[in-house]
């Protein structure tokens, strides 16, 4: 069956351009690149973090050791 | 996403646009790329885009002002050098103004006929004059031809996008049609056979792909797609997913293997994310309605 739900509901997850922009702006805010390294070097959002997907289980805890904090995450687009 | 979740990160929020939605919004990107690529683009880009924001009426009017702007530079002896009519040098007066307007015109559209010729350093400003009067004329044709080159663009992604309207459709209904006769297959009991096997792998990746065809249609359409024909496509994977469902229930007793499992997983997500009420824009209750019903079908796919 269909895995359980977070606490939070899905719906609220989903980040438009315009939140993305308005997110941003707070400096401290956490903007997560899972695309390849490579493909990061060469073109990424400004202010984002490099974290390639299969490096995500290894690395996030460090980036993020608080797994209630607010973070984005994005790849190459349309899902 | 459903990692991030699964490792306990309950506020990971997710641009689904990604980097492609960003840059087709104008947003920029770093990067050595990003930097090569702008400044290769630049010059051209931003010349064109000069050309554009200035309207029809601003170039001719600034093609105008030239010319009465150097005509009366030619014809009042501000600047060193003068007009001559065969030979003879032309004062700065009053009524040979319009000689000094008639030259400039002449210039000003590159005829030169030679009747009024400058001397001196007028010479140079009637060469500018020329060149800037050719510049303009290739703007002004620039702009007629780059507006029918964006209509002729609008006109193609319409009709590219009614294509992929039509290939979603087309691709659901050889799924459906597919879905079910593997299952017929498998109440026939031969479904252990390893081509049939495959079969239904293929089947499991291109209701994947459908799903995020239509998943696209939903969250990013490039054009405002018409409510009844995304009630059709929706009612559509609700009955492909409805097959599947009932595939899989038929093929219980069988041994599943963790692609298996892992791609059932990944459809059963890829439905979650299309619900009533998690879309940007409202929509009619017909189409929750129908969003609704993927997620429900989705979910009584058993794994």
């Amino acid at each position: 069956m269909a895995s359980a739900r977070a606490a939070v509901p899905f719906s609220a997850l989903i980040l438009t351009h315009a939140e993305l922009r308005e997110r941003l702006r707070d400096p401290r805010f956490l903007l997560v690149d899972v695309l390849p390294r490579d493909h990061f070097t060469r073109q990424h959002i400004p202010g984002a973090i490099s974290l390639p997907y299969d490096e995500i289980e290894g690395g996030i805890r460090q980036i993020l050791p608080d797994r209630a904090r607010d973070f984005a995450v994005y790849c190459a687009g349309s899902t | 996403m459903g990692l991030l979740e699964k490792m306990g990160y309950t506020h990971a929020h997710h641009y689904r646009g990604g980097l492609e939605d960003w840059r087709d919004r104008g947003g920029e990107v770093e990067g050595r790329e990003a930097l090569d690529g702008r400044r290769k683009r630049d010059w051209t880009l931003r010349v064109l885009s000069v050309v554009d924001h200035i309207s029809f009426r601003g170039w001719i009017a600034g093609w105008v002002a030239m010319l009465v702007v150097c005509g009366l530079l030619y014809g009042s002896g501000l600047l060193p050098g003068s007009l001559a009519v065969d030979g003879r040098v032309l004062r700065p007066t009053l009524s040979n103004l319009g000689t000094a307007l008639y030259f400039s015109g002449v210039t000003a559209t590159t005829l030169g006929f030679g009747d009024v010729v400058p001397t001196g350093a007028l010479r140079f400003l009637a060469i500018l004059e020329a060149a800037v009067g050719l510049l303009i004329f290739g703007a002004v044709v620039t702009k007629l031809v780059s507006r029918r080159q964006e209509q002729l663009i609008e006109e193609i992604h319409d009709l590219t996008f009614e294509e992929r309207l039509g290939r979603i459709h087309q691709g659901l209904h050889a799924l459906i049609g597919e879905v079910h006769s593997i299952r017929l297959l498998c109440d026939q009991g031969s479904l252990g056979q390893d081509r049939v096997k495959r079969r239904v792998e293929s089947a499991m990746r291109m209701l994947s792909v459908e799903l995020s065809r239509v998943h696209r249609l939903l969250y990013r359409p490039h054009r405002p797609v018409e409510e009844n024909v995304l009630e059709s496509i929706l009612a559509s994977l609700v009955a492909a997913l409805g097959e599947f469902r009932d595939l899989i229930d038929c093929a219980e007793g069988l041994e599943t293997n963790a692609s298996h499992e892992a791609g059932l997983r990944s459809i059963v997500r890829a439905a979650e994310e299309i619900c009533g009420d998690c879309i940007p824009a409202p929509k009619a209750p017909r189409l929750a309605h129908w969003m609704d019903a993927v997620r429900q079908t989705a979910r009584e796919i058993r794994i």
